[in-house]
C-alpha cells in the first residue's frame, strides 16, 4: 500500500483506503494499540511529502489521523514538524494553513494554556517568515487569521508593517527583534504589507492615506486587480462619509 | 498562438473522443467516462454546437451505466454507483430532455442514503466524504424537484464548519481552502438559498488573489495557474456577484493561450496535453465573463443557462454582459 500511495498520491480512493485500514486496526484493539503505528503513519506521510509537499489529499489526511485519535503523543510533534515544512519552503500555503488548524483550530495542547503567549509567539513566528518573503501571500493570510481570530486589532503590527510598504531597504543599523525588516534583496514595496497598511488606516480612520495606499495598489503595485482596489476606495471612502 | 477560440476545432476533437478505444488511456479513464460525456456536451452546448455529437447513443451510453443494484449510476458499464456520475447522468438526460428515462424515486433513495449525520455526503457506499459529494447530493436533488426531502440545516452546518479563517472552504472541516471546494460550498449554499452563510468580502477577496500576472487563475496561494480554475474561481465570483473582481482581458488571453491549434481541446497550461476536462472549463469561464458567440452558462450548475431557467431553478447570479465583438 506504502508504495501505491506514494506513486498515485494524487488519487482520493488511495488515502480513503488507509483511513478505512487505521479505522479497522483501532476498532478491533482501541484501548491496548500503541500510538506506534500512528507515529508510523504520520513519518509515512511526511515521506510522501517529499515527493510532492502541497499534496492537498496528504495534508487532509494527516489532520483525520490527529483529530480522529486525538493523543497528545501525536500532537506534540506537529509544531517541529511544521516548522520543518516551512522551513523548506516558506511559500507552502498547506503548511501555513495546517499550523492554523493545530494551533487555533483543533483545541488548547497540553502546555499551550497560555493564550496571550500562544498569541505572541505566533505572531513572532509569522513576522520571522515574512521577513524572509515578503511578497509571500501565505504567511500575510496567517497573520490576518490569527489577528482576526483572537480580535486583535490590526495596527497592533503598523511598526512591523510599515517598512514593508516603503520602496527601500531601511539603512537603520538599529535590529529591532520584536520587528524584522525585509531581508535584503527582497522586492519592496510589498504588495501585501501595503493593503496590511491600507487596512490598518482604514481602521484608524486616515482615509485619505487608505485611499492612497489602494490607489497606489492598482494603478501601480498590483494593476491585475485594479477593479477590486478601486471598490475598497469607494468602500474606504463611504465608511468616512457615513461617519 | 491562437487569440480566438477555435470553435470548430475543439468541437472537432470532442467528437474524436470515443474513437482510439484500442489507446490504454482510453480504458485507464473508465472511472470518469459517464463524468468526460457530460463535460464534453456541457462544452458543446456553451459553443452552441449542442447536435455534434447523437443524442441517441449518448442516453443510450447513459442508461448503460445504471447499476441496478445500487438504483443509480456507475462512471462506466459494470462499474459500482456512485454519487458523482449519478450527478452527471442526471445533467446529460436534462440537457437532452430525457429525464423521463431515469426512477426518479430510487435515484433519490440512492442520493439520500448516502447523507451523512454530519450533513456531509458520501460519494458511494465505500464511505469516502467530501465536499464535492455534498455538492453533488444537493445538484442531484434539486435538478431532480426533491430538494424538499433533505435535512437542510444539517446541510448547511456542515459547510458552515468548513469556512476557513480566509474566507475559504476545503474539502471537509478544517481542509486547507480550495478555490474548486470553494465552488462546490458556494454553488450548494446558492442552491439552499442560505448564501448568507459564507463571508462575501473575504471570500472575494480570497478568490480575486487567485489571478497571477499572466491572467491565469490558482487554485491556493502560490501554486501555478490552471484553466479549470477558471470555472471554479469564476462561478464563484458570479454567485457572489464579484466577477468585475478578476481581470477578465487577461484571464481571456491566458484561456486562448491553452488551446491546441492543430488538435483541438484546451490544457490546464499552454503547451501541455489537452483534455476534455480543461476544454469545458475553458469555454465555461470564458462564457462567464462575455466572449462573444458562445451560449449562457448558469455557474450554479455548469449546465446552459436557458435550461436551468426553464426548471425554475435559476439563483441570483451575475455573469458579465456578451461581448458583440472581440
Amino acid at each position: 500500500m506504502d508504495e501505491i500511495a506514494t506513486v498515485f498520491l494524487k488519487n482520493y480512493q488511495v488515502w480513503h483506503h488507509r483511513r478505512l485500514l487505521l479505522t479497522y486496526i483501532y476498532s478491533k484493539d482501541p484501548g491496548t494499540k500503541s500510538p506506534d503505528l500512528l507515529l508510523k503513519e504520520l513519518k509515512f506521510i511526511e515521506k510522501v511529502f517529499e515527493e510532492d509537499s502541497k499534496n492537498y489529499h496528504t495534508w487532509s489526511y494527516r489532520q483525520w489521523i490527529l483529530s480522529n485519535f486525538n493523543r497528545n503523543s501525536l500532537w506534540v510533534v506537529e509544531i517541529p514538524f511544521i516548522e520543518k515544512m516551512i522551513g523548506q519552503d516558506v511559500r507552502n500555503n498547506s503548511a501555513w494553513h495546517h499550523r492554523f488548524f493545530v494551533v487555533f483550530d483543533s483545541g488548547v495542547r497540553q502546555g499551550d494554556e497560555d493564550r496571550e503567549d500562544v498569541l505572541r509567539r505566533e505572531i513572532s513566528y509569522t513576522k520571522g517568515k515574512i521577513s524572509l518573503a515578503p511578497n509571500n501571500l501565505s504567511p500575510w493570510n496567517y497573520l490576518r487569521g490569527i489577528l482576526d481570530r483572537t480580535k486583535t486589532p490590526y495596527e497592533s503590527v503598523e511598526e512591523f508593517v510599515v517598512p514593508y510598504t516603503k520602496s527601500e531597504e531601511s539603512t537603520d543599523s538599529v535590529v529591532d527583534l520584536d520587528n524584522p525588516p525585509p531581508s535584503k534583496g527582497a522586492q519592496l514595496p510589498a504588495v501585501p504589507a501595503v493593503e496590511f497598511l491600507a487596512d490598518i488606516r482604514g481602521s484608524q480612520g486616515r482615509i485619505p492615506e487608505a485611499t492612497e495606499l489602494f490607489r497606489l495598489l492598482g494603478d501601480n503595485l498590483d494593476t491585475i486587480r485594479k477593479r477590486y482596489w478601486d471598490f475598497r476606495i469607494k468602500e474606504t471612502q463611504g465608511l468616512s462619509r457615513k461617519s | 498562438m491562437a487569440s480566438t477560440l477555435l470553435v470548430d476545432r475543439h468541437v472537432s476533437y470532442i467528437q474524436s473522443l470515443g474513437d482510439n478505444k484500442d489507446d490504454l488511456a482510453y480504458h485507464m479513464t473508465a472511472h470518469l467516462r459517464l463524468n468526460a460525456v457530460y463535460w464534453g456536451l456541457t462544452a458543446l452546448c456553451v459553443m452552441n454546437r449542442k447536435d455534434a455529437l447523437d443524442r441517441e447513443e449518448m442516453i443510450d451510453f447513459v442508461m448503460s451505466c445504471w447499476d441496478e443494484g445500487a438504483g443509480a449510476f456507475g462512471s462506466h458499464p459494470d462499474h459500482d454507483a456512485h454519487l458523482h456520475s449519478t450527478l452527471s447522468a442526471i445533467q446529460i438526460l436534462i440537457i437532452h430532455d430525457a429525464l423521463d428515462r431515469l426512477d426518479v424515486p430510487r435515484v433519490v433513495d440512492f442520493i439520500l442514503s448516502l447523507h451523512q449525520p454530519s450533513g456531509v455526503f458520501a460519494g458511494d457506499r465505500f464511505g469516502e466524504t467530501d465536499t464535492r459529494f455534498l455538492y453533488c447530493g444537493v445538484a442531484a436533488l434539486s435538478l431532480l424537484g426533491h430538494l424538499d426531502k433533505l435535512d437542510v440545516e444539517q446541510t448547511v452546518s456542515y459547510i458552515r464548519k468548513c469556512k476557513n479563517f480566509d474566507g475559504g472552504y476545503g474539502n471537509c472541516i478544517g481542509a486547507e481552502s480550495h478555490a474548486a471546494q470553494v465552488f462546490v460550498c458556494v454553488g450548494a449554499l446558492a442552491i439552499l438559498d442560505r448564501l448568507e452563510e459564507a463571508d462575501h468580502q473575504t471570500l472575494g477577496w480570497w478568490l480575486a488573489e487567485r489571478q497571477l500576472a499572466n491572467g491565469g487563475l490558482n487554485g491556493r496561494p502560490e501554486k501555478k495557474e490552471d484553466v479549470c480554475y477558471s470555472f471554479w474561481v469564476l462561478s464563484a465570483l458570479s454567485i457572489l456577484n464579484k466577477l468585475n473582481w478578476i481581470n477578465s482581458e487577461k484571464l481571456s488571453e491566458f484561456i486562448l493561450s491553452a488551446q491546441d491549434p492543430d488538435s483541438g481541446g484546451i490544457s490546464d497550461r499552454p503547451n501541455n496535453m489537452v483534455d476534455v476536462f480543461h476544454t469545458l472549463f475553458g469555454v465555461a469561464g470564458l462564457s462567464l465573463i462575455g466572449y462573444p458567440g458562445l451560449d449562457d452558462i448558469d455557474p450554479v450548475y455548469c449546465m446552459p443557462k436557458s435550461v436551468i431557467e426553464k426548471m425554475g431553478l435559476k439563483k441570483g447570479w451575475v455573469a458579465l454582459e456578451r461581448r458583440k465583438a472581440l
